[in-house]
């Protein structure tokens, strides 16, 4: 594992993820954050302003749509 | 343009479950323990694909100015010009998260990587193209000369990001040695969340690029119709 990470080092070959990178607790991760369920928190959050975001974009959808209608109202009515 | 009731298309839905699963798989899912990038792994959902996002999303704009070229159609314009604004958008982003992620992997923001020189120069080159359709007046010229400049544009930016950093050595993975991150793509429980989040951010910036579009034509309308919008009012 260390002459892997060493030869990648100098950039001689690749160093490719196994099974054991998964379980290699001498990696610091945030294990306790997780443990703790905050990351839910996380999730959570991004997910709302995702959902704003989303919420925005398909409001802007609609009033060009509207605007599209309009338009073609005024053209039909000169039409006349 | 149809007149129908507008239907939510199902590439929208698709979108938006991409993202939704990308954030959760992004944050949630098993990563590898890896040494010097820890949980940083996980940016690779959010800056890599805003890159294939810019990529894919200039691709159409220079389609749609060869268009241009060949039918002369404003439409083809209108798009050209809808989907290298929202491509650069994403090149934006693209950087400044990269710049956020090489100071904690690489030890400083900018650390003169040839494939972050070339992306440099790369938006340069597209904020001219941008700069160049303010500048100019005349709509066909307008739409003529940035059809043509948005081709060389598109022609330098792939040597710049693809060619040249591979001639040498970059930090980059893929791009010569990386002791930070050299194999992301070789490892399938990321591959199950990134090609999927680079679906998701590239048909975000497709979405936002369609609006453009929308209100651009009518603006367009509007600008032609102007005497028959008034006398209507």
């Amino acid at each position: 594992m260390v002459f892997m990470v060493a030869s990648t080092a100098l950039g001689q070959e690749k160093y490719s993820i196994d099974d054991s990178d998964y379980t290699n607790t001498n990696v610091e991760m945030a294990d306790q954050f997780r443990a703790e369920g905050k990351i839910y928190v996380v999730v959570a959050v991004v997910l709302l302003i995702l959902a704003g975001m989303f919420v925005y974009i398909i409001r802007t959808d609609r009033k060009a749509a509207s605007l599209e209608k309009k338009l073609a109202e005024i053209k039909g009515l000169d039409k006349e | 343009m149809s007149t129908k009731k507008q239907k939510f298309q199902w590439w929208k839905w698709t979108t938006i479950i991409l993202l939704v699963y990308t954030i959760i798989g992004g944050f949630l899912f098993d990563v590898p323990r890896l040494i010097i990038l820890n949980e940083t792994v996980r940016v690779l959902h959010f800056h890599v694909p805003m890159w294939f996002g810019m990529i894919i999303l200039l691709v159409y704009s220079v389609v749609y100015s060869f268009r241009y070229l060949r039918y002369q159609r404003e439409i083809d314009d209108i798009k050209s010009a809808a989907f290298a604004k929202i491509g650069v958008w994403f090149g934006i982003l693209g950087i400044l998260t990269g710049m956020l992620w090489a100071n904690y992997t690489w030890g400083s923001p900018w650390n003169g990587d040839p494939k972050q020189n070339g992306a440099a120069i790369a938006l340069l080159i597209y904020f001219a193209y941008l700069l160049l359709r303010n500048a100019l007046e005349d709509p066909q010229q307008k739409a003529r000369i940035a059809s043509v400049y948005n081709i060389f544009a598109f022609a330098m930016l792939i040597p710049l990001l693809f060619i040249l950093p591979r001639l040498t050595d970059s930090l980059h993975p893929g791009n010569g040695g990386n002791p930070g991150f050299n194999a992301y793509d070789l490892d399938s429980k990321l591959r199950a969340v990134f090609y999927f989040a680079v679906a998701g951010w590239t048909m975000l910036g497709y979405w936002v690029a369609q609006t453009n579009i929308k209100l651009e034509v009518i603006k367009q309308k509007i600008e032609d119709n102007y005497e028959e919008i008034l006398k209507h009012n």
